[in-house]
């Protein structure tokens, strides 16, 4: 029989990690699922384009020739301008400067109606558009979303399509590194972007010194001016000539970019023609007005008024060599927004003049060309905007004969490149506008056309160029779409070679147009679908498995908890299905196997992708099957039956009077169990609040506050008799929450004492010194008088290993000295240190954890074998379990407070004082409210999660990539090794984390098992009959883990509901990526916290069991 | 301690009742309201005037309450003492949520005046009735809170009061970091709305209460 039962708890004990293991791989297949759909991926390329480089084929080595010598009129090919001035106007939308029919009676008030707040103010365009149709061009300019200013500044000048996350050499940073239309403006080739540090914002400075400004003219192939939107000088450092930028951030600000550019702009381009030689203003006015107060406002009309004479006396004094282009990086909604991809948000204005050549030869122009849609425009906007095209056609051939037309603004790239003579953006995807080509070929209609083509090959192989070197690094572009690219562009150059080489006339150069168009077309269609279109189904699945894992797991809890109420339940254990859940694997792997045959062969597969629906199908049906499984599990129900001899009158009056009490017990019990639920649950949904999750430290330290009251008011009402160790508990507990509330935990307390703090060294070690000198003594003290003395039992001897205080006391020596010695030394550079006097102290850090942690799992005490009474039958175990807890999460720790260093030492000394105040709180006096126990681990889980989240906060960590603090992978080490510095960096951002998962079952089991029974020996003379049935009640349920089972579903619980509202609150806000900033670092965090902690809740399972299993052997080998 | 309860209540004979004591808590959620809404329509609303508006509604809070306590509060204490139990809670209830306030996160430089008087105007919702009715021993308070065995309406009337005042201000502060730009979404404008709202709540269902509330049979 005994033999039987040890069976039956060998069994019983690998059930935990089981369970664990489950859930975590559901989450994981959820998490990855929904990252594959979502986070889109372009790889930025470091090529350049190379003036003396064209991308045409090697058969027109002479042109090379040719190239060569004409260097000065311009690389690829001649300039048709020598100087440009370029105005973006922010939020410029295309009806903004479109001339708009005068209605008498029209006051305002949206729709198709001409506003008089926005229409018809930019009048000195509309007149050039009027008056001289040859020199003009106006375009509607489409921006793909996210029409947001940085996004769309990259657009108009590198000619890439925008993604969320472009992976390049400067990941976290905003200056754009891949090759750009300002890049190949200003310099030569071969120009190193890190040697010109040098940079005077005002050109004045060296007008009295030719020297510098000899020197200065060699290092730029064109002097670029810029003034306005300071967000061009973080994305192009060091790339402009002379710069005048202003802030942009105040929305509110109506005037200020706009005044600086009035002030500059014109003194610019009407200088000497040697002083500059293009011109770029950004302007905010038109884009703040439509923030603060919307279009439809009076404002409007000042700030447009504004813009119209400031266009006229730019029009007025450009000269015959120079071109004008008036632009909108996006457009706005209706109340003065954008982000999206509505219509009046992607639809600005494109306004091109010429003074001196024509640009819009619109007699000679053949009409298929106009009416072609160039390749960049998106089908869904084109689509959706055709029947407005239509009217406009109709309305505009009877006044002007002209029709409205739309290009991408990825176009405008190529277009000014060749036009002003430098190459293309290597990374470029738009198409050349035709008409300024065509029409500045001259008057003969066949020079008009070479021309063209000559511009429109050149264009047309750098795309060819870029996707090759592209496809080279990434594998995402199907080789037969490749294969099909070449052989229709050889189709279309083997005409073209037959309309040059041909004397007669007989192949019409509108079809060799058309191959070229058609080429960029289909290339741009599948960049685009492959960078910028999210992938729904697989977004879909992966939140389906995420709430199903969820919802399972809040099931098995609830299960788990209805079972351990009775007495004769504590030893019942259910098992881990492994058996049903392999086969209902199996099961699903061959219906998605059917369902992928299926769908492929219904052309289908594109958009249903085979990996998530294999992924998906499995999972799905081990869920439905494991909750089956515990629905079939009966639960076991205590009736305790009454005796019939008592007198009923008595028992019927006791009865009510129970019930009465039980019934307000419980409704109390339920308020402090609600409301921790609540906070819970209100904790996700802020979620979908951006100003929640901008608030985030606040909101959850306030949450936290409020459980934390609440544990201490229900610890009030628990304690029979309130003493002073529990006043002065609980000020513990306010002063540690309170150095960790937003308002405070990062304040300097040395600033009181030292009212000037120089940046000298001597001061700041000193500053250090005064701030977190304490720090290490505290810890110290805390760990010795606290942890290791309150583990010991009072009737044995055993105190902490030898070596444990020898390891954990000489890397709180090691710490003390790389913080206030090494550290300040290094960062003075007053003294060379080699790797090793670097790392040495860093490595007895690293090398006693390990040591440690090794010790702790491998080494088997025997100190207690002489003890044989029945007390410490059962605190032998429970000893021996929490102080190895103890100390893993003591050398996690001091990993932690190693790598969060010096100015993070507060917070990290916080997190331990923390967790020791709620064990103590805690801490039950009364033995007989079983039930009390499940509602406090869901409460210490709510609060443990909320802790963890505080503290990152106050660790110097935000949910934002330039937060990450990423000099913790170099303590220690002097040379790059990814999957370490990873590593080191996941300690040092998720440790908050990562501390209170390895702090919960510490608390767990000393609230739970230890206290209780070190209470006990008090009692035991008293009642050693009953003592003994409470023992081995305690021994079952101890040894069957349920308590930290269900401790550790419900940080599950906590985690993942959490990743889950993140989930779905970035996928309602796909399109609205004005707060993308916001949402999606955040919600990437969140997906690797929710990873991590896994990772550590299913690390502990495993040794948990593991010590359980070494002590249950020790036992078998006692009784034969 | 059952015994000592029984023979208090038995003892005691009610001065008013419950249909007495349901109008008094029904007149006092009455005038809160009037005054609420007479200070927001004459210009004097809580947004524009914080600081005096949390003086005025805590000091007529305090005097309703004291003047419901001298007619209806059981016990056989003189007018005296539960005025001098009154300010005594008054004061050591405004302090104790004062620095619970702080503790929440309250900008305890920039607006302590009106930290400090909104921590006055809870405590004359919250800390004010329970001190007339039971003093200064913790382990009344502890009964009264705790204890299902509520001997009498206005035991349970007091609990409900303080539950749900400061269930208002919790709920309060949630508006505080959106970002509608409100005039009153600012510490601690919307913490006092959502007190002195939770406030006359729970006086309206005090006085349901006392209706419905049936007497308890003698044992």
């Amino acid at each position: 029989m005994d033999k039987i039962n040890n069976n039956n708890k060998k069994i019983n004990r690998a059930n935990i990690s089981s369970f664990i293991l489950f859930f975590i791989c559901i989450l994981s297949i959820g998490i990855l699922l929904f990252f594959n759909g979502f986070l889109l991926m372009r790889f930025e390329l470091p090529l350049k384009s190379q003036c003396n480089q064209s991308p045409l084929p090697n058969y027109d080595a002479i042109n090379n020739n040719n190239l060569n010598n004409n260097n000065n009129n311009g690389c690829w090919m001649n300039k048709t301008y020598n100087k440009a001035v370029i105005v973006v106007i922010d939020a410029l939308r295309y009806d903004f400067v479109a001339r708009q029919p005068i209605s008498n009676g029209s006051s305002g008030g949206g729709g198709d109606s001409t506003s008089i707040y926005f229409h018809n103010r930019l009048t000195s365009i509309q007149n050039l558009i009027d008056n001289k149709p040859e020199n003009s061009l106006f375009y509607k300019f489409v921006a793909d979303s996210p029409t947001v200013t940085m996004q769309r500044i990259k657009g108009i000048t590198t000619g890439s399509l925008p993604t969320f996350i472009d992976v390049g050499s400067n990941f976290g940073g905003d200056a754009i590194v891949e090759d750009s239309l300002v890049n190949q403006l200003s310099f030569f080739d071969n120009h190193n972007n890190n040697n010109s540090s040098n940079n005077n914002h005002n050109n004045n400075n060296n007008k009295n010194d030719n020297n510098d400004n000899d020197e200065k003219v060699g290092k730029f192939r064109n002097k670029v001016i810029f003034i306005g939107d300071d967000t061009w000088v973080g994305l192009f450092p060091n790339h402009f000539y002379a710069e005048y930028p202003y802030p942009s951030f105040n929305v509110k600000d109506i005037d200020t970019v706009d005044n600086g550019v009035l002030e500059h702009l014109l003194p610019t381009i009407t200088k000497l023609n040697d002083e500059w030689d293009v011109a770029i203003a950004h302007l905010l006015g038109v884009d703040h007005v439509g923030h603060t107060y919307g279009p439809y406002h009076p404002e409007m009309i000042r700030k447009l008024n504004q813009m119209d004479e400031f266009l006229l006396s730019i029009i007025n004094n450009i000269k015959n060599d120079t071109l004008f282009i008036l632009m909108g990086d996006h457009g706005m909604t209706t109340d003065g927004n954008h982000g999206g991809a509505s219509l009046l948000e992607t639809e600005a204005a494109l306004f091109m003049y010429s003074p001196g050549i024509k640009i819009n030869s619109s007699n000679s122009i053949p009409k298929e060309i106009l009416k072609s849609r160039l390749s960049s425009v998106p089908f869904d906007h084109y689509d959706s905007n055709n029947d407005n095209i239509n009217n406009n056609n109709n309305n505009n051939n009877n006044d002007n004969n002209q029709i409205v037309r739309d290009i991408s603004q990825i176009d405008l790239v190529s277009t000014l490149s060749l036009a002003l003579g430098v190459p293309i953006p290597f990374g470029n995807l738009g198409s050349i506008i035709p008409e300024l080509f065509f029409s500045s070929g001259g008057e003969n209609i066949e020079n008009q056309w070479n021309n063209l083509f000559n511009a429109l090959r050149i264009n047309t192989f750098q795309i060819k160029r870029y996707i090759e070197e592209y496809s080279k690094i990434s594998k995402e572009f199907p080789i037969s779409k490749l294969q099909h690219f070449d052989q229709l562009l050889k189709t279309t150059e083997d005409l073209f070679n037959k309309y040059q080489n041909s004397a007669t006339n007989t192949i019409n150069p509108i079809d060799i147009y058309k191959g070229y168009i058609q080429y960029h077309q289909e290339v741009i269609e599948l960049c685009r679908n492959i960078w910028a279109t999210f992938d729904l189904f697989s977004m879909d699945c992966g939140i389906l498995l995420i709430l199903l894992s969820i919802i399972s797991i809040i099931f098995f809890i609830v299960k788990l908890i209805s079972i351990g109420g009775g007495a004769a339940g504590a030893g019942e254990t259910i098992k881990f299905p492994i058996k049903s859940i392999g086969i209902s694997i199996g099961f699903g792997l061959i219906i998605s196997t059917i369902t992928n045959i299926t769908l492929s062969k219904m052309n289908l597969s594109d958009k249903y992708s085979s990996q998530t629906i294999t992924l998906t199908i499995p999972s799905i049906i081990s869920i439905i099957c494991f909750i089956y499984k515990l629905k079939s599990i009966p639960i076991i129900s205590t009736t305790t039956t009454t005796s019939s001899s008592s007198n009923l009158t008595f028992i019927s009056q006791l009865k009510s009077f129970y019930l009465y009490i039980i019934k307000s017990i419980s409704i109390f019990k339920i308020i402090t169990t609600i409301l921790p639920i609540a906070t819970f649950i209100l904790h996700g949904v802020s979620f979908y609040s951006n100003s929640f999750i901008e608030a985030q430290q606040g909101v959850v330290y306030f949450f936290l506050v409020s459980n934390i009251l609440l544990l201490l008011i229900n610890s009030f009402k628990n304690k029979l008799k309130w003493s002073l160790n529990d006043t002065l508990l609980s000020i513990g507990t306010f002063i540690s929450l309170f150095l960790s509330s937003p308002l405070i935990w990062n304040f300097k307390f040395s600033s009181l004492f030292i009212p000037n703090l120089n940046e000298t060294n001597g001061d700041n070690i000193f500053s250090n010194l005064f701030e977190t000198f304490w720090v290490l003594p505290l810890i110290f003290i805390l760990w010795r008088n606290i942890i290791f003395k309150q583990t010991s039992t009072i009737s044995s001897i055993s105190t902490t290993p030898l070596i444990h205080q020898i390891l954990l006391s000489i890397s709180l020596i090691s710490i003390s000295l790389y913080w206030y010695i090494i550290q300040p030394l290094i960062s003075s550079n007053k003294y060379q240190f080699n790797w090793i006097e670097k790392s040495i102290l860093p490595w007895i850090v690293y090398l006693s954890s390990i040591i440690g942690l090794y010790y702790t799992i491998v080494n088997n005490n025997n100190n207690n074998n002489n003890n044989n009474s029945s007390t410490t039958k059962i605190n032998n175990p429970v000893e021996k379990l929490l102080k190895r807890l103890v100390y893993i999460c003591c050398y996690f720790y001091l990993v932690i407070l190693l790598l969060l260093g010096v100015e993070n030492s507060k917070s990290t000394l916080l997190m331990l004082s923390q967790a020791i105040f709620i064990a103590y709180i805690l801490i039950p006096t009364n033995i007989n409210n079983n039930n009390n126990y499940y509602f406090k681990f869901i409460v210490l889980s709510i609060i443990f999660g909320f802790l963890s989240i505080n503290d990152f906060f106050t660790s110097g960590h935000e949910y934002s990539f330039n937060k990450i603090q990423f000099e913790s992978a170099f303590i220690g080490f002097e040379n790059h090794f990814y999957l370490r510095d990873g590593l080191l960096v996941l300690l040092n951002t998720f440790s908050s984390p990562i501390f209170f998962t390895l702090s919960l079952p510490i608390v767990i089991i000393y609230t739970r098992f230890y206290r209780l029974l070190k209470m006990k020996q008090l009692v035991i003379l008293s009642n050693t009959k009953e003592l003994l049935e409470i023992d081995e009640n305690e021994i079952q349920s101890f040894f069957s883990l349920k308590d930290l089972l269900i401790s550790f579903l419900c940080q599950l619980v906590f985690y993942g509901y959490q990743t889950l509202h993140i989930c779905i609150s970035v996928y309602g806000l796909r399109r609205h990526l004005m707060v993308w900033r916001v949402f999606a670092p955040k919600y990437i965090f969140e997906s690797i916290q929710l990873l991590i902690v896994s990772f550590f809740i299913l690390f502990l399972s495993i040794l948990i069991s593991y010590f359980i299993n070494l002590n249950q052997k020790k036992n078998l080998i006692k009784i034969k | 301690m059952a015994n000592l309860n029984q023979s208090s209540s038995s003892i005691q004979v009610p001065k008013l009742s419950k249909y007495m004591i349901s109008f008094g808590y029904f007149l006092m959620g009455i005038i809160v309201t009037a005054t609420m809404f007479l200070s927001n329509n004459n210009n004097f609303s809580i947004v524009s005037y914080t600081l005096l508006s949390e003086i005025i509604f805590g000091v007529i809070i305090s005097f309703l309450h004291i003047g419901f306590s001298i007619f209806a509060f059981p016990g056989n204490s003189s007018t005296l003492d539960k005025i001098n139990r009154s300010l005594i809670g008054l004061s050591i209830g405004n302090f104790v949520f004062y620095f619970l306030l702080i503790l929440y996160g309250a900008p305890f430089l920039k607006s302590i005046h009106t930290t400090f008087f909104f921590g006055f105007l809870l405590s004359s919702m919250c800390c004010l009735p329970p001190s007339i009715l039971l003093g200064l021993n913790p382990q009344n308070w502890k009964d009264l809170f705790f204890t299902p065995n509520h001997n009498n309406i206005i035991d349970t009337c007091t609990t409900i009061l303080v539950v749900f005042s400061i269930l208002g201000a919790w709920i309060g502060a949630f508006p505080i970091p959106l970002d509608w730009d409100r005039p009153w979404q600012q510490w601690p404008i919307s913490c006092v709305f959502g007190s002195i709202v939770g406030h006359i709540f729970g006086l309206f269902i005090c006085s349901v209460y006392s209706l419905v509330h049936k007497e308890k049979k003698s044992m």
